[in-house]
């Protein structure tokens, strides 16, 4: 016999993949705004010896779908008509939630609800009896704190006793002629009635015979009877609600949310707090992490040295020091300002403040020709865009959708973030602060992101005016109460992130830099090693031999298969202020950005002497190009850094464009314009700065 | 192709193939950072298509 199913069905933000983790004991992203869970995810536990497979759905405000991301919660729902629901009700908005449940219930369907936030409606005083809720419904009805793991286990008890909801709905004369036409019952023919608005898979919805009779209704008469639906269903929801609540109903407002949003959400004042907060964030960021940073660089440079003398010279050893430490170590170096971002962004997501933000930028993002909800995604952009891109399916209109998912991979993902710190401590440290608190560090940083939200939003806006033309659709997003964090959440999101890091430098990054560096050792080219084989004839100073020893290491490297490659394409980015160890570590990026890091890590370590343990940066910063000036300088580096900031370097985001667009053709455009963009940015920079005087 | 001059090389040898390999199957089935589901549950334009 297969496992029971348990459907998780709510409104959007009120708690479903926090009961869902809660239960099944599983880390499924969460987070105080709507709109986070997009996809269906299900796990199977055992309840009272018996398989259960409980499923977490996308929230939604009925079952006539206006998104795609609703549209999986109603599929679901319809395509498993044995299934156990539970319905989920946010306790402080609890109209909206039994709204759904009028739509959710149908004949056969067994119903168990939860009223999410007890803890938060009690603080608010509002005040509801599940007890009388659950008489009036004749199903279980439990309030819980749905962070708590053994409130949320009571929840599965309810099951036992789970049952179709009794509701008075008072549906009009033309549902039920409807319903006895089709032979459905009436609850079927109410939503055929409100899909008709939405023509697009009402068939597949609803069945044909039914749909059609719902289609050839006319204008007006549908216009009505979808009135008088919407009328029945809120006259039943209030009922609900008054049976629940016995007080006389008093003010609840939420008066902590409305006082904080008074600044946050000001015109002015909330840009400035914004402007602020951001400030803050990188100025942490980059100065913050600098400790750990070196302490993980020190740890590097002795297990480098440790291996040298431990094992004797041989191809082995280099494998493991010029390789493997150097490619993964300068990676790993920057996993304290990944966790930091990640920690950051945890926070601003959990405590509501995100959904402001999306909120202050909705007038930007009009005159752009977006809806600002196409923010939210963007912002969350920052963290990775393989979860930003499917997360736009909160956006109802596809061509909205569309725009949105081919801009959002130029904000800066946090795989950017070792790259941006590498250039910058190389090239702009020790400049003096600014305004007295900025480090200097700290505001290219933040420009970069900066330019990286002005990049998507100027793509976004062209895109609308020229190839994906159309009405933007208003805004509305609701607005989630503000929640101070708890800190074993976000503590708990942060480590599972720097764990996929981890996972990632352990895995992919290691292998890659185990074959760069077999690249950049072979083929073995023969003539150098006669050429300064006949150099060192005679000589014994030591000093003298040493010389002729860099001098070969650095041959061998311009002759092997990666040098031969960064060669070849020298002369492309030579505009751009790069040269060919720089263009090896360009080539190896469009796997995975921070691959440049490992990269540069293998092409410069390699060059360098063996018995110095020198840090990348300081490898970087003294690295002198072929007519002996310096390579890294602030314009060069520069030009690096606006490179890095548009291309399109990830694998695994194309791998989601075509998985969301079912086509390769907006993946391979998406990585075309922005590659162009890349290119000819850092070009503008390198060539007009130059000759601006620039160095 | 010239042979490795020694055992260390060898080993070395046997470790970049190894990891080639492992880059080779990986990018194949693009499972790298999120798991992207090969299978859509939703086309983009199932729901907003115009007919
Ligand atoms: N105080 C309190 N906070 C809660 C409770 N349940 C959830 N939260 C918080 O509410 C926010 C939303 O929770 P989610 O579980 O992501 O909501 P969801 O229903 O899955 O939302 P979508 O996936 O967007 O539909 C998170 O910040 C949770 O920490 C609760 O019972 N009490
Ligand atoms: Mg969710």
């Amino acid at each position: 016999m297969s496992a029971s199913k348990l459907l998780l069905v709510g409104n959007p933000n009120s708690g479903k993949t926090t009961l869902f983790n809660a239960l099944a004991g599983m880390r499924a992203r969460t987070g105080n705004y709507p709109g986070i869970t997009v996809e269906k995810r299900s796990a199977s536990l055992e309840h009272q010896g018996k398989a259960l497979e409980l499923i977490d759905l996308p929230g939604t405000y009925s079952l006539t779908p206006n998104s795609p991301d609703e549209e999986v919660a109603e599929r679901e729902l319809r395509n498993c008509p044995e299934a156990n629901v539970l319905v989920v009700v946010d306790a402080t908005a609890i109209s909206r939630g039994l709204y759904l449940l009028t739509d959710v219930a149908r004949p056969g369907r067994k119903i168990t609800v939860a009223l999410t936030m007890a803890d938060e409606a009690k603080r608010r005083g509002i005040e509801i009896s599940a007890q009388a809720l659950s008489e009036t419904l004749n199903v279980p009805v439990r309030a819980v704190d749905a962070r708590d793991r053994e409130a949320a286990r009571a929840l599965l008890r309810d099951l036992e006793n789970a049952a179709e909801v009794t509701l008075d709905l008072d549906y009009p004369g033309l549902v039920t002629k409807l319903a006895r036409d089709a032979d459905v019952p009436e609850s079927e023919a109410a939503r055929a009635v409100m899909g008709a608005a939405h023509p697009e898979s009402i068939e597949e919805r609803l069945g044909d015979s039914l749909a059609k009779r719902a289609l050839a209704l006319a204008p007006e008469e549908l216009a009505a009877a979808q009135e008088a639906v919407a009328c029945a269903r809120y006259a039943c929801t209030e009922a609900l609600k008054s049976a629940a609540t016995s007080a006389p109903p008093k003010a609840t407002n939420d008066t902590r949310t409305e006082a904080i949003d008074r600044v946050l959400l000001h015109p002015i004042l909330g840009l400035l707090v914004f402007a602020l907060v951001m400030g803050l964030l990188f100025e942490g960021l980059f100065s913050g992490a600098d400790p750990f940073i070196e302490l993980i660089e020190g740890a590097v440079g002795s297990a480098q040295s440790l291996v040298r003398t431990m094992m004797g010279e041989s191809v082995l050893r280099d494998l493991i020091t010029d390789g493997v430490i150097a490619g993964v170590g300068n990676v790993v170096v920057f996993v304290p300002q990944i966790a930091m971002l990640f920690l950051a962004i945890a926070f601003l997501e959990d405590s509501g403040y995100l959904a402001r933000v999306a909120f202050l930028i909705d007038r930007v993002m009009r005159g752009i020709g977006l809806q600002g909800g196409a923010f939210v995604p963007m912002l969350s952009g920052f963290a990775c865009a393989v979860p930003a891109v499917m997360g736009t399916r909160t956006i109802a209109s596809e061509k909205d959708r569309l725009v949105t998912m081919l801009a959002l991979p130029l904000t800066s993902c946090s795989a950017r973030l070792p790259v941006y710190v590498l250039i910058i401590a190389v090239v702009f440290a020790g400049e003096s602060r600014v305004l007295g608190i900025f480090s200097m560090g700290a505001v290219v940083l933040f420009s970069m992101y900066m330019l990286s939200v002005l990049g998507a939003l100027g793509a976004a806006a062209i895109m609308r005016r020229t190839i994906l033309k159309g009405p933007t659709p208003p805004f509305v997003m609701e607005l989630p109460p503000y929640r101070m964090p708890t800190l074993g959440a976000l503590l708990r999101i942060t480590w599972s992130k720097v764990k996929g890091f981890l996972i990632d430098a352990g895995s992919v990054i290691l292998a890659l830099s185990i074959v760069l560096w077999a690249l950049l050792t072979y083929p073995v080219h023969e003539e150098s090693v006669a050429h300064y084989a006949a150099q060192r004839e005679g000589v014994t100073d030591a000093a003298e031999l040493e010389a002729i020893d860099q001098a070969q290491r650095a041959a061998l490297l311009e002759h092997s298969a990666a040098g031969s490659l960064g060669k070849a394409i020298e002369p492309i980015i030579e505009p751009l202020g790069m040269d060919w160890r720089i263009g090896v570590g360009i080539v190896g990026s469009f796997a995975a950005r921070e691959v440049l890091v490992s990269t540069l890590g293998i092409v410069f370590g390699s060059g360098e002497a063996d018995e110095e343990s020198e840090s990348l940066r300081e490898q970087l910063s003294s690295a002198t190009r072929a007519d002996g000036s310096q390579l890294m300088t602030p314009l060069s580096g520069l030009a690096l850094l606006i490179f890095f900031v548009f291309a399109c370097q990830c694998m695994s985001t194309l791998a989601a464009v075509k998985r969301e667009t079912q086509s390769w053709k907006w993946p391979l455009f998406m990585f075309g314009y922005m590659t162009v963009l890349a290119y000819v940015s850092a070009l503008l920079v390198y060539q007009v700065g130059g000759m601006m005087g620039f160095t | 192709m010239r042979m490795p001059s020694s055992a260390g090389e060898a080993i070395a040898w046997v470790i970049v193939a190894l990891a080639a390999i492992y880059l080779v199957t990986r990018f194949t089935g693009i499972r790298w950072r999120p798991k992207v589901l090969q299978k859509p549950d939703v086309p983009l334009s199932n729901l907003t298509k115009k007919r």
